[in-house]
């Protein structure tokens, strides 16, 4: 397995996925996260360079003496966590123009990605949308997170919703014990989306639900007679904005507060991001 | 049915459509969003939009309810029962039926004429095939009787065609004439059927046609008739409120050119008082507006001047712009007057002058004080010595031009002058004789009266001395114009005379003609003057001199009222009337080619004649307003003017004491105890009046609209 060289290699992909992103995990770089899932192995499975903070015995010295890098040794114990995060790209993401919330899903799911995999943790991704789009199975190989930035930079918000559906075609091919973060705006069916999201808990999995909304999702901020036309599919609605805020955000808020409940019944995080959110501390904060 | 009081106020109505109008103006094209949360808008548009749709419709029903119901409230409704009566009629065979239908100017008022219209059409629909109809507008009682119709379809148009006229209501006339017309019909049951317009003014009480009438029904029957069936169809009607000009009366109808004539407009207010905008027009052209303020329950009299009127016929029409009441036709009224070139006046004095001496000297400085330097006066006076009147050329030579001669002081004539004199008088010119100190007075009766075959009016007596001196008075009752101007001054003028030496004039019927007339009287009762038609002209023989020796009329005030008032009077020529009556046939010089125009449209006219002269004459003249007749080539040859009666600007409702009409109608049932005789009452009902749950419904509604928005605003609140 080559070395992951951060600084080559994943940064310049990072920064084709969003300048945060790479905001983000420099910040990483940085040293600012510790990782509380270090072990002990004898099997060896790469160097990562040295990091204010980690242990001076784990540098590689002879390494230093030859090559002049302070690099520290991995071994394949540490590396065990597999992690798979999955995005909602179903049309409703693709609201917000320039902070579409797809765009933030993305760099979530990038900074994530590269901040897991620069620990050396597996991460494998799955895009829902309706179904189960596309699933690349966890890996820890720094072509694999690759592999991921480029599906991540591909991804486009389109097609019907409904993650609850796609999670239950998912849940089986998920690692057991692994960590598994679904990134949606969880524009559908509570019940549907908490039934497969236990699908995935049943798995032994540390799940996590990022709700990600629009600030426009949050507030309603529109007045006069607007035409609300459906980015799934749905059947046009004009309705005087104005009249129809109220209600919208009483439903808003029945649905925020049946999914926490359910998310709580099941042990399942649940975090709200929105789109204008600064990534790199949310994503510090998600993984706190 | 529904009637309505101020139909026109419907006008109003559109505005309930103002809600849906500002619906429709206000409701901007959406904005397009697309939007990923859906399903929360769509909850809500399941829910809501619903609801909002709901309320949204709920208002606009709501707030059209109110402005319509406040519109319709404006105009009055109420509900009225019709009953065409005809179920208590036995029929017993095909039916005979005259139609009277009251068209008076009164009927249009709050849209009587329609109510009546409508009476009368239901009437004709309870006819079947074979019955036979006369349709008899009051308009028309002076027409030709045409023959019954049989043909119902054409009787219904008649009476759809039916309009108000300026005509006040005569239900004896109806009646009377209706009885007449009824003698052309073959079937055997007689109906005359009176469609009146429910006001009071027509039922003429105390009138003695009443009385032929109940002759007439009574009179004894002939042949298969039967005696007539008398069915009054009068619809309830009730008090309007109404702004009127009731008369507009110019100084004199006949006036000299390019005088200013003084012109008094009547206004009156019935039950109603507020400021309303007067116009006045002279040919059609506005001269003035004014703003005029009747009183309640009165009438008030404004009083203007006219531009200076050119030679020709003139129409003086006023019009209240802004009256706006249920009686238009009473917002209009129209005078004629003539304005006439000056008149020629021969002055022929026994005693020649200059200036205030001379037999007639104060005479022609009456008539013409300026000396015939102001062109605009109204007499054109030429002093000549009597000796002129040489022969009978010479006299029709100075005649010529003139419209009276004057005689002052000239004790004889040469037969010639005297023969071309009375021919002057006998085609329409004026003759004024004036007595001086060297008259015969025994020859004056001989030669110039001539036992009533001359020009002189009466026989002269001899002169006589006043000790005291006599004083003069307006003849009580007299028409004439002279007697109208002394009566009307205000002033005692003719008291204040003192003559002391007169002519003795007899009386008219006592030693003067019957048809003389004397308009002036000394306080002795002998005539000042005498007057008498003679041929198309008149004489007048007066009893004082005009020079101030048999007393001081020249010098008092009662002396230019009192020669300018007689010359003008017997110098004019007789002229067909400017301002007519209703029903009056209008007379204008001969013209070919001419074409009559009135309010209505165009009349037809005829070659005629009036007072024994050739002249145009056009039909009775019903619709109030002006009438104006055009040569061929388009000029305006005469203009006449139709007002509307002033009876009939009485809108005072039948009474229950009017519908026993209302003893004659009693008088009728007592003579036929068979009971030919059936008063419909009312034939149409006025129920309750509509308006004021219009009124309460258009509250429910803004009350009802205002708890609504007021719940949405504080939901919205609320959430």
């Amino acid at each position: 397995m080559a070395l992951l060289n951060w600084h080559e290699q994943i940064l310049p992909r990072l920064a084709r996925v969003s300048l945060s992103a790479r905001l983000a995990v420099e910040g990483f770089l940085a040293g600012e996260h510790r990782s509380n899932r270090r072990g002990q192995s004898v099997e060896f499975a790469g160097h990562r360079p040295y990091l204010p903070g980690d242990d001076v015995r784990r540098i590689d010295w002879p390494l230093w003496a030859r090559s002049d890098r302070l690099d520290v040794r991995l071994y394949e114990e540490e590396s065990q966590l597999r992690a798979v995060i999955a995005i909602d790209a179903s049309g409703s993401m693709g609201y917000g123009g320039s902070e579409a919330k797809i765009d933030s899903a993305r760099t979530l799911a990038a900074g994530l990605a590269a901040v897991l995999s620069r620990h050396g943790d597996a991460v494998g991704l799955a895009v829902l949308g309706g179904s189960l789009r596309s699933y690349l199975p966890p890996s820890a190989s720094p072509a694999h997170l690759i592999a991921v930035l480029e599906r991540l930079q591909d991804l486009r918000a389109e097609g019907p919703g409904g993650c609850g559906e796609a999670l239950a075609s998912l849940a089986p091919r998920l690692p057991r014990r692994g960590l598994f973060v679904l990134i949606t705006d969880a524009c559908e069916d509570t019940g549907s989306l908490l039934r497969g999201l236990r699908l995935v808990c049943a798995r032994r999995t540390d799940t996590r639900l990022w709700h990600l909304l629009h600030e426009d999702e949050g507030g309603f901020p529109f007045a006069g007679d607007v035409r609300f036309l459906g980015l799934e599919g749905e059947p046009s609605l004009a309705l005087d904005a104005d009249r129809v805020r109220p209600w919208y955000l009483r439903a808003l808020a029945a649905h925020r507060a049946e999914l926490a409940a359910g998310c709580r019944a099941a042990r399942i995080d649940l975090r709200g991001f929105r789109a204008d959110d600064d990534v790199a501390l949310a994503i510090a904060d998600a993984l706190r | 049915m529904i009637e309505l009081a101020a139909p026109w106020l419907l006008l109003a109505t559109p505005i309930a459509a103002a809600p849906f109008v500002l619906h429709l103006v206000r409701r901007r094209r959406p904005r397009d969003v697309g939007w990923g949360a859906m399903r929360f808008l769509a909850v809500v548009a399941a829910e809501q939009r619903r609801r909002l749709a709901v309320q949204e419709r709920l208002l606009l029903i709501l707030r059209t309810a109110a402005l319509l119901a406040a519109a319709v409230a404006a105009s009055r409704p109420a509900w009225v029962e019709r009953s065409a009566a005809a179920p208590v009629l036995e029929r017993g065979g095909r039916v005979a039926c005259v139609l009277a239908i009251d068209d008076s100017a009164a009927s249009g008022a709050a849209g009587g004429d329609a109510v009546a219209r409508s009476l009368a059409a239901a009437w004709l629909s309870t006819l079947r095939d074979g019955d036979e109809v006369t349709v008899l507008p009051l308009s028309l009682l002076t027409e030709p009787a045409v023959d019954p119709l049989v043909d119902l379809a054409a009787a219904r148009s008649q009476v759809e065609a039916i309009r108000p006229s300026a005509l006040a209501a005569d239900h004896p006339a109806l009646l009377l004439a209706a009885l007449d017309r009824l003698q052309a019909h073959l079937n055997p049951h007689a109906e005359v059927v009176l469609v009146a317009s429910g006001r009071a003014e027509g039922w003429r009480r105390g009138d003695r046609r009443w009385d032929e009438l109940a002759r007439r029904l009574a009179a004894p029957l002939h042949g298969t008739r039967e005696r007539p069936h008398i069915v009054v169809l009068e619809p309830p009607t009730r008090r309007v409120d109404d702004m009127a000009i009731t008369a507009v009366i110019p100084a004199s109808a006949r006036v000299a050119p390019r005088t200013r004539v003084p012109v008094r407009i009547t206004v009156a207010g019935h039950g109603v008082r507020r400021d309303v905008t007067l116009r006045i027009a002279l040919n059609g052209r506005t001269i003035e507006e004014l703003t005029v303020s009747p009183p309640a329950d009165g009438e008030s009299e404004v009083a203007i001047r006219l531009p200076p009127v050119e030679p020709g016929d003139h129409v003086i029409s006023a019009l209240l712009v802004d009256a706006n009441d249920a009686f238009p036709a009473s917002d209009t009224c129209a005078a004629g007057l003539v304005a006439e070139a000056r008149l020629g006046v021969l002055l022929a004095e026994a005693v020649p002058g200059r200036g205030l001496s001379g037999s007639l000297g104060p005479l022609a400085a009456a008539l013409d004080p300026d000396d015939g330097t102001d062109p605009f006066a109204p007499f054109a006076p030429r002093r000549v010595a009597a000796t002129q009147l040489l022969d009978g050329a010479r006299a029709d030579e100075l005649l010529n031009g003139t419209s009276a001669v004057v005689l002052g002081g000239v004790a004889a004539l040469d037969a010639g002058a005297l023969a071309a004199i009375e021919r002057f008088v006998a085609a329409g010119g004026g003759l004024l004789v004036v007595p001086g100190d060297g008259i015969d007075p025994a020859h004056w009766a001989t030669a110039w009266y001539r036992g009533g075959d001359g020009a002189l009016p009466a026989p002269p007596g001899a002169v006589r001395d006043h000790r005291p001196h006599a004083s003069a008075t307006a003849a009580p009752g007299s028409a004439h114009p002279l007697a109208e101007v002394f009566a009307n001054a205000g002033s005692d003028a003719l008291g204040q005379l003192s003559i002391n030496r007169s002519l003795e004039l007899p009386r008219p019927g006592d030693g003067a003609p019957d048809d003389a007339s004397a308009p002036l009287l000394l306080d002795d009762g002998s005539p000042l003057l005498i007057e008498r038609r003679r041929g198309q002209g008149r004489a007048v023989l007066l009893a004082t001199t005009l020079d101030g020796s048999w007393g001081d009329l020249p010098w008092r005030a009662a002396m230019v009222p009192l020669v300018r008032t007689l010359i003008g009077d017997i110098a004019a020529k007789p002229s067909p009337p400017r301002t007519l009556l209703p029903l009056q046939r209008p007379a204008f010089p001969p013209a070919s080619g001419a074409r009559l125009s009135g309010p209505a449209g165009d009349l037809p006219v005829e070659s005629g004649s009036w007072d024994g002269r050739s002249a145009l004459r056009g039909p009775p003249l019903t619709s109030p307003g002006t009438y104006t007749l055009f040569a061929a080539d388009g000029a305006v040859l005469a203009r006449r003017a139709v007002a509307v009666e002033r009876a009939a600007h009485d809108l005072t409702p039948t009474s229950e004491a009017d519908d026993a009409a209302a003893d004659v109608l009693g008088a009728w049932r007592a003579a036929d105890p068979a009971g030919a005789i059936v008063l419909v009452d009312g034939g149409q009902r006025r129920g309750a009046e509509l308006w004021p749950w219009l009124i309460a419904l258009a509250v429910i509604a803004l009350l009802t609209e205002a708890y609504i928005c007021g719940r949405a605003a504080r939901d919205e609140a609320q959430s």
